[in-house]
Parts: C-alpha cells; structure tokens; sequence
C-alpha cells in the first residue's frame, strides 16, 4: 500500500504501515525525493512507530533514503521506533549510520525546526 | 553444513506453511510468525526477534530464488517449548556459505543476506545449500523462563 | 410300604430344605454386605433392599419397598437415567451418584449394576450395588485446596522476586527530557536486560532525551554486560535519547578495551554529578543525534 507523504510548511511527513512491503518502501523513497525537489522541502519526517519489524532491507532502505534526499539539500529524521524494534535493530547489528533519529513526530519537527533556524543563522 | 548445530526439528501439532513468491509473502510470513509466537507466549521482544528473522529469510527466497516457502511449527523438548522456522527453496543456491554467514555490520561484508544477524538472535541455526538445487535455513528459538513474564527482553 | 413312603417323605423335605437353606444363606450375604444393594424393577420400583440401604437412606425396609429409586437422590433425572440405561444396555459401571439420607445429609456413591433374569430368561428387574466414595472424594478436594494454595505462593514468590528486580533498577527523571538510572550490586546479564526494558521504556514513557546510567556501585563489569551496555545505548539512539555512562572506573575502562569492547561509541564520564552536567549540556544545545558525534571523554 502506497505511503501518505503529508506537506507541513517546508516539510514532509510520511508515515508507514505495519504491513509495508519492499516495493512500498521502494515507491516511498522515490515519492519523497520526487516531492523534495517538486516543493523545496526542507526537512522530511518518516514514522515508523507502526511498524513492528526492521530488518536488513528496511533499514539498508532507509539509509539510502536519507542520503538521497540530503542530496536534494532537505534533512531526514526517523521518529517512532519502538522499544521492542530499537533493540531487535542492535542485536541484529543494523545500524541507521548518518540517519538521524527522534522520538517522535513531535520531537522530530522540532528538531527539524530548530536546524532550520541554525541554518538560516549560519550555525 | 554450517551451524551451530541442530537435529532435524520435531514438529509437534500444526505447522503453518507460507508460499513465498513476492515482497507481499514477506509481510505475511512474519505476521504469521508474529502470531506464532504470541500464541506461544513469547514475550514481546523475542515475538519482535522472530518476526525479523522471518523477514530476513523470507526475503532472501523472493530476491534470490524467486519461488520458496517458510514453514512454521512449534517445538518441544523435555521441558522447553519453542518455535521452528524453516525457509527453503528450489534457487540456484548460494555458492559460498561461509561469505554469507560472515558477520559485518554494514552490508560491505557478508553478502546482504541478513543471515549472520539472523544466526545471532535465533537459538539454534542451520544452513545447507546446493548449487542448482537450492536452499534450506532452519531455526529454532525457545522460550526463555522469565521471572518477569512482563519483561520483554 | 409304609418305610418307603417314609424315605421318599423325607428325601422331599430334605431338598425343602437345602432350598431354604441355600436362600436363608444367600439372603445372609446380601445383607451382611456393607454396599447398599437394590433391586429395580422395570418401573423403576425398588422391589427388595439389605440393610445397608437402610442404613444410608435412614428409611425403613418397609417404606423404601415399593418406592421410587430414584426419590432418594440429589439428582433423581440422573439416577433414573442410571437404571434405564442398565436395561438398555444389560450394564453400567462406576455411576457417580448422590444419596440423600432422611437427616439430611449426602453420600458420594458409583453403582455398578446389571439386570438379572427369571428362570426363564426374562429380564425380572436391576441388581444395583453402590460404592461408598465420600471419603475419596474429600481426599482428592483437599488435594486441590493444596494444590491451589501451592501455586498462589509460587504466584506471590515470582511477584516478590519481579518486584525486587525492578527496585534493584530504578529510573528517575531528574528533570524534564533527562533520566537518572543508578545501578547498585551485581549487574548480571538478568539485570542488564532488566535495565535495557526499563531504560527503553522509560525513554519511550517520560520522552526522556538523555539518560545518565551510574555504574559507580556496581562491583564488576565483564565483557558480556559491557556489550549489552553498548547495545542499550545504541537502541536508545534510535529512540532520539543519548545514553551517557558514568562511574567507569579507569581500570574497568582498560580491562575492558583490553579484551576488545569497543567504548569509543559510548559517552563515559567520571561520576554521576559530572554526568548530569554533561547531560545538562546536551539538553541545552540543540542535539544532534548522528552517529559520528559519539565520543569517549577522559575519566
């Protein structure tokens, strides 16, 4: 099932489904770095707190994802890993290296507000 | 046959057989392992471990041999009671077992099969492969006894 | 003549009287028995009773003649069934019945009972013997009180023991967005992984973005806890919190670089109150939370 990808100001919030399949991860980065460009954003949100599994693709997936979309000059953050999943990530040995992560949407568009202004500051 | 060893498992009641064909199976495969495991009453972490280790192996069928299918059961021995996985295939098989299970935690090690990382959540591991005929991983993990039947690592 | 007729006289009375004998014998049995025997006719009549009936039932022979079989049950449905299914059948064994006795009181039985037949093969009624099973059945119900009671205390053991292992971990939320977690005794791998459920949780739950765990009172560290302290951190990572570690000794810092636990992705400070500045510190600054940014301070 196609991810919703939501436009909040210069940034973009997609949230996946527990039930999210290889191919709807595939459409998902390429529908955020076709929409990056098309409005400029800034920043880019995904949330995962309703997935309950993040194995090798996924998290190999979103790497990519992250380094695409930085290209297009916007800032990625994942948001909502779970407790169950964060620790099944570790044990596993994925690393999310370069992606940064937050707690939750909330938090995340925080973050994302708040480098936008050390950017705009020159920080 | 590489692993850290396992008898043929013993499956005791129903066995659940998934057909894998498409990403589509995968999602499946580890819902109904998911289910499995609850049923089994894992604890929320193990069920999450499981799942993946499904995924894992699911996925490996789609990519690389096109047409498979992962069986699930359930597993007892004297007085443990655990969960059994088997990912089998009819693909080329994979040429160099050793590469595939060697650990690295980004993909530039090991051949991206997610088996190494598998192996190590997993209880019991074991992998047997043949060019041209195919592939077979099986695993078994156990329930661990916790004092604290709310903890769920 | 009149000798023969005698002997013939005689050789009749004797058989009389082995018959009587014989019957006065096997009437002598049947109510010496301690089981309550009966006989059931096709209506459901009690047609003959011994004395123990008496006895269990507290009604006279002359009453329980000639009455229902099953009046004198807690079940009378049950019973009723019991005997028409003995005429269908020709048998039942082990029937679990309930006899109520004129006072009040019950008794546990299981009959067993068959039909019985006329000397000419005709069924003539039900022959039913019942077993006294009262003090069985008090045995196997203290059995269960037991029982229960056994399991309620390995119940309140394992909550004993569950609440024990989460004080032995405590979290506390210093202030907003920071988490104090200080380990006192033996970390093991039980209570390390005791610590990672509650450390996640508590992130998760107090949306905590730091978490300074003291290891000051902790005697010893190997290489397997130092590992699932390293993972922890990690896992909290990718929950947007930052895990600082404080109370490393330096020796315990050297040993265990020396085996080859890599700490260079681990925030260490020296002490708990160094810890909380350092946290401070973070939580002041917009914190970035990139990999690359992890470094090892100095003890």
């Amino acid at each position: 099932m196609r991810v919703p990808i939501l436009k909040q100001g210069p940034f973009l919030i997609a949230s996946v489904q527990s039930a999210l399949t290889d191919e709807d991860l595939v459409q998902l980065r390429d529908d955020l770095t076709q929409m990056v460009g098309r409005h400029h954003s800034r920043g880019v949100i995904i949330d995962v707190t309703a997935l309950d599994v993040m194995d090798s693709f996924a998290a190999r997936t979103l790497r990519s994802m992250a380094a695409t979309i930085k290209l297009k000059g916007a800032h990625s953050i994942i948001v909502g890993i779970q407790p169950e999943v964060a620790f099944a990530m570790v044990q596993l040995g994925l690393s999310l290296t370069g992606v940064s992560t937050a707690l939750d949407l909330e938090d995340g568009l925080n973050l994302l507000s708040k480098q936008m202004k050390e950017n705009q500051n020159g920080g | 046959m590489a692993g850290n060893g396992a008898n043929a498992p013993v499956l005791s009641g129903n066995e659940i057989v998934i057909p894998i064909k498409s990403d589509v199976d995968v999602v499946i495969a580890r819902q109904e392992g998911r289910r499995l495991a609850s049923e089994l009453g894992f604890n929320a972490g193990d069920i999450t471990l499981i799942a993946t280790a499904i995924s894992e192996v699911a996925r490996n069928i789609v990519n690389y041999a096109i047409r498979g299918e992962i069986v699930l059961g359930i597993v007892e021995e004297l007085d443990k009671k655990g969960i059994s996985i088997i990912a089998q295939d009819n693909g080329p098989g994979i040429k160099d077992i050793a590469l595939a299970m060697q650990d690295g935690y980004s993909t530039s090690k090991g051949l991206g099969l997610g088996l190494p990382g598998s192996k190590r959540i997993v209880d019991e591991f074991e992998i047997a492969s043949e060019i041209g005929k195919g592939t077979v991983v099986r695993m078994k993990k156990w329930k661990r006894q916790n004092i604290n039947s709310r903890s769920w690592v | 003549m009149p000798e023969k007729k005698n002997s013939r006289n005689s050789k009749v009375k004797r058989t009389a009287t082995d018959i009587q004998e014989a019957g006065d014998y096997a009437r002598s049995l049947l109510e010496a028995s301690l089981d309550p025997l009966v006989t059931i006719s096709p209506e459901g009549k009690v047609t003959d009773v011994n004395e123990a009936v008496v006895k269990v039932t507290g009604i006279l022979r002359k009453d329980l003649i000639g009455s229902d079989f099953s009046d004198y049950f807690t079940e009378p449905d049950k019973a009723r069934e019991g005997y028409q299914r003995v005429f269908a059948t020709g048998f039942v064994t082990d029937y679990p019945l309930t006899i109520r006795h004129k006072d009040g009181h019950v008794i546990e039985v299981l009959y067993n009972a068959s039909v019985y037949r006329d000397v000419k093969g005709k069924v003539a009624g039900v022959f039913a013997a019942a077993r006294d099973i009262t003090a069985q059945k008090k045995t196997e119900a203290e059995l269960a009180k037991t029982n229960a009671a056994l399991q309620g205390q390995i119940e309140e053991r394992r909550r004993a023991e569950r609440a024990i292992l989460e004080l032995s971990t405590p979290v506390l939320q210093l202030r907003e967005g920071l988490l104090i977690l200080p380990i006192i005794g033996i970390l093991d791998s039980q209570r390390a992984r005791q610590l990672t459920e509650q450390l996640l949780n508590s992130i998760r739950d107090n949306r905590a973005k730091v978490a300074v765990v003291d290891i000051t009172g902790v005697a010893a560290v190997d290489s397997k806890v130092a590992n699932h302290l390293l993972q922890t951190a990690e896992a909290a990572r990718l929950m947007g919190a930052i895990v600082i570690l404080t109370g490393l000794s330096p020796e315990v810092a050297q040993s265990l670089v020396s085996i080859g636990v890599d700490l260079g992705r681990l925030i260490t400070v020296g002490d708990l109150q160094g810890g909380i500045i350092e946290a401070d510190r973070l939580l002041g600054f917009k914190v970035v939370h990139n990999q690359d940014d992890f470094t090892t301070r100095r003890v």
